[in-house]
């Protein structure tokens, strides 16, 4: 009987099945490109060695991090996922200048790398570090306090600008611009400037004849919204009645105490971004205001493509060269960051308070740069590698607040 | 909701089909209960074979309620649910030659405390799932419509059936999904007698499945973020933020064969292949398909039934495998608008395989009948995500002892049943390459691992009264409580309750 014969031949296939699936292939990891990755030395530079070179690769659908510092002079043969990378690297350099020759740092930073295929070559330029001797910016509080009733409280945000130097400076003429653009929305600006220039939203700048507002060694500055004490309105909000200067805007419905000397609004108005969707640099001017507002206009266009729909778009703002700019700091949340708004030269890297768009945690916290070493006297050397990400500590409580 | 009425009216218009059966209700209903008639139930995946399923007409309608507490679960599936649901069904011989069934139920109630899952059907569109750290409880809705004729052309006999269920979830709180199913099935099939004993068939059987999604938040002061899910807890970080839109495009297809006696004595064998795909669509997002699974499923049954006045006793093996494969895009984000796909890779994989070994022994006498049935099932679930390495394999041997008993008297049909399985944790590993240190998704992963790891004894207790009211009227209330212990004394329960009508 044909009919009986079929348990046996049922179960053989049900065995073979059983077989067949204990697949132990737990080494596989997804399709893989064999990339070299070439450096390519800073420019005008003579007799360079590279050293200490380290790489980053993350990948941004996985948020995978490859590292590898196994350099074959300014080569590296690393095997990825296919994806689309944002690549990051840092290492030391040695060059010759006239007879000597000289020891710096040096970084290379490209994002959106598609690396797919078999093979792929990438080739990424390296820029020097330079060292700072200017004021550099210790702490955004940018995203507000809450209220007891859990609304927003606004008018509390600040900035403080320390002197990491061992010279006095003078506050007077720096300029703090906001980004026109934001980390979490990428699009094709046209002109692309931002290798060369960063572009702005709203600049302020810092009132006197030059030498009004010295400030000493290890001493800061503090740029507030209002400085009035908020703690009036808001228990759990802080005191600004101390801080050394504030934004004010004429005609809008600004606070504005007399006490302390206002910012002069160079373009528009600072209105800082409370989810921390835009960056911030400080800059000197090296020319009078008139010929900046004059010469320094940005209009850029794009196209926001909208479920296949392309609608042209653009504005015009101002643009900071980055020869101008002292310090800058990338603002973004993990969950929506695109891309940083900066040339890589002044920031690498970007810090936050919250992980997602509109977080909840996020009020009442700040972003504060680590503290190097603190010198006998009590000075504190800040971390300043141009790269935010590990410069400053994200989420810190304000130290405005007590 | 516009549900209901065109659900009420399709019910009450069923009603219409009053068995006109001369065999005493009570007769009809030991014949649908008994266990001996639904033991080779595999070769009713074919509809021209319902021709052959029942020897009497039987119509039932009722109404009912059921409420479960998990202590433990996949989170993704809540830990309990308490609904309220009607439903009909019918298996109506018109003549001999010709036979028609369906059923329908609406359904209304409320899954309670789901995590990590904001979409719909998680085990039909699993794993990649939106969700959020948040979650909580989801109302929902849903009805389902099946009919099927069966036509007998002299040796060979056609069939029919379609199949349409309709799904509304949703939550009026934050975070708020607004989620839909429409699932249709349609099968047609051929049976042809070989000989005067046995028949062979085959069937092809089509589906069509959709699911929108959308999530929305009214929180002034923010929201979490949403998650595209893509298997043991990973997620594309390109999709995560603010794409609170998704469209599951789902379509399948299968054959079936069997061979099997008319009447059921003797052996039956039945094997099907079944295929269903679907891609994840970010509707609001350029349309973007984020990913696809393919699923390849395979099952068969092996069955010898002898049966006469007296007594019935059975043997049956059983098999299914199924594999499924997932495939994501990755893409590069040009702009924040513009993604553009520039790979893919199949990242994802789930292979279950089951072998069930089953008995049965019964008397089949109406006045007092009895029957025993003893299996055992062995399954191994494997579940891989490649890039993060992480595994899930369990394996577990599941014993199980099911003891039927009903007594038929002048007015009254009494029916208890009752179970006692135990599943053994064969093996079971769980490993993630990447676990640095504990989040809410390595927490999640935990508690699922816990759950599905876990050896357990389930008892089950049920009981229906059948009152027969008048020849071709009766009258039945029914209950069901199911109690399950896992390890480390967690204990979920399941209890039902309804009443209605047969005719």
């Amino acid at each position: 009987m044909k009919i009986k014969l079929l348990p046996i031949y049922l179960t053989i296939a049900v065995m073979a099945l059983l077989q067949s699936c204990s697949k132990d292939d737990d080494n596989y990891s997804g399709k893989q490109t064999a990339l070299t990755l070439k450096l390519i030395n800073p420019e005008d530079l003579n007799n360079v060695t590279l050293s200490n070179l380290s790489v980053s690769f993350k990948e941004l659908n996985t948020g995978k991090i490859t590292e590898s510092s196994s350099f074959t002079n300014n080569d590296l043969s690393i095997a990825l996922s296919e994806g689309s990378y944002e690549i990051s690297i840092n290492g030391k350099i040695n060059y010759s200048a006239g007879e000597s020759t000289v020891d710096a740092s040096v970084s290379g930073y490209k994002e959106s790398v598609v690396i797919t295929g078999q093979t792929a070559v990438v080739s990424l330029n390296l820029f020097l570090k330079t060292s700072q001797s200017d004021f550099i910016i210790e702490e955004v509080f940018f995203t507000g306090t809450k209220t007891a009733e859990g609304k927003q409280y606004l008018g509390d945000k600040y900035f403080k600008i320390y002197n990491n130097t061992d010279e006095v400076l003078y506050a007077d003429g720096l300029m703090i611009a906001q980004s026109e653009f934001m980390t979490i929305e990428k699009q094709n600006y046209t002109p692309n400037i931002m290798a060369k220039s960063f572009a702005a939203s709203a600049i302020a700048i810092v009132p006197g004849n030059g030498t009004t507002y010295p400030i000493a060694p290890g001493a800061y500055f503090i740029i507030a919204e209002d400085a009035i004490n908020h703690k009036e309105y808001n228990p759990g909000s802080m005191d600004l009645r101390t801080a050394n200067f504030e934004f004010y805007t004429e005609d809008a419905d600004d606070v504005d105490n007399p006490a302390v000397p206002n910012m002069e609004n160079l373009f528009s108005s600072m209105i800082i971004h409370n989810r921390g969707f835009k960056s911030f640099v400080i800059a000197r001017l090296p020319i009078n205001k008139d010929a900046f507002l004059a010469d320094y206009t940005y209009d850029y266009e794009y196209n926001m493509v909208i479920g296949g729909e392309s609608y042209p778009m653009g504005e015009s703002v101002y643009s900071i060269p980055n020869s101008w700019i002292v310090d800058a700091v990338n603002l973004s949340v993990a969950s929506e960051f695109q891309w940083i708004v900066t040339a890589p030269s002044l920031d690498m890297g970007w810090t936050y308070c919250g992980k997602v768009d509109a977080d909840q945690s996020r009020y009442g916290k700040s972003v504060r740069r680590k503290v190097l070493s603190t010198s006998s006297k009590g000075k504190k050397a800040l971390k300043d590698t141009n790269n935010s990400t590990l410069d400053f500590s994200p989420e810190v409580k304000p130290s405005l607040m007590n | 909701m516009s549900f209901r009425s065109i659900f009420l009216f399709i019910i009450f218009s069923s009603g219409m089909l009053h068995a006109q059966d001369s065999t005493s209700v009570l007769l009809r209903i030991h014949e649908d209960l008994s266990s001996v008639n639904n033991f080779s139930n595999l070769i009713y995946a074919n509809p021209a074979n319902q021709h052959f399923a029942r020897r009497y007409s039987l119509s039932e309608f009722g109404a009912g309620y059921n409420t479960s507490s998990q202590q433990t679960n996949m989170q993704q599936l809540g830990n309990g649910i308490r609904q309220f649901l009607i439903h009909a069904q019918s298996h109506y011989k018109i003549d001999t030659k010709n036979t028609v069934w369906g059923n329908a139920y609406y359904k209304n109630g409320q899954r309670k405390n789901v995590r990590w899952n904001e979409s719909s059907d998680y085990q039909v569109i699993y794993p990649y799932v939106t969700a959020d750290s948040i979650g909580g409880d989801l109302s929902f809705e849903e009805y389902s419509f099946k009919g099927g004729y069966a036509k007998v052309f002299q040796k060979t006999t056609l069939g029919i059936v379609a199949e349409y269920r309709a799904l509304l979830e949703y939550r009026d709180i934050d975070p708020r999904p607004k989620n839909t199913v429409s699932d249709l099935k349609v099968a047609v099939g051929i049976s042809r007698n070989i000989g005067n004993h046995y028949a062979i068939g085959s069937a092809i059987n089509l589906q069509k499945y959709t699911q929108s999604n959308n999530l929305k938040f009214f929180s002034e002061l923010g929201a979490p973020a949403v998650y595209h899910m893509t298997g043991l807890g990973v997620y594309n970080n390109l999709l995560t933020g603010n794409k609170l839109s998704s469209f599951y495009d789902g379509k399948g297809y299968g054959a079936n064969v069997q061979l099997f006696p008319k009447d059921q004595n003797g052996f039956a064998v039945a094997v099907g292949y079944n295929h269903f795909d679907y891609e994840k669509i970010m509707t609001e997002f350029q349309d973007l398909i984020a990913s696809s699974i393919l699923e390849k499923g395979y099952e068969g049954a092996i069955s010898y039934l002898k049966k006469s006045e007296e007594q019935a006793w059975g043997t049956k093996i059983g098999f299914s495998y199924t594999d499924r494969a997932g495939t994501e895009n990755i893409f590069d984000n040009q702009t924040s608008t513009s993604y553009v796909k520039i790979a893919e890779d199949t990242k994802y994989t789930n292979q279950v395989t089951s072998v069930v070994f089953s008995g049965l022994y019964s008397i089949p006498n109406p006045e007092f009948s009895w029957s025993i049935a003893p299996s055992f099932n062995l399954k191994k679930t494997q579940t891989k995500y490649i890039d993060p390495l992480r595994i899930i394999d369990v394996q577990q041997g599941i014993g199980r002892l099911d003891f039927s008993i009903s007594k038929l008297l002048s007015q009254l049909l009494i029916n208890v049943s009752t179970s006692v399985e135990h599943s053994w944790a064969l093996d079971s590993k769980m490993k993630l390459n990447d676990r640095i240190k504990t989040n809410q998704i390595f927490e999640m992963l935990d508690h699922n691992f816990a759950y599905l790891s876990s050896a357990y004894t389930k008892m089950n207790l049920g009981t229906r009264w059948d009152y027969k009211y008048d020849a071709d009227l009766n009258f039945f209330v029914k209950t069901d409580l199911d109690y399950y212990n896992y390890s480390k004394n967690k204990n979920n329960t399941y209890f039902q309750m309804s009443l209605g009508l047969t005719f």
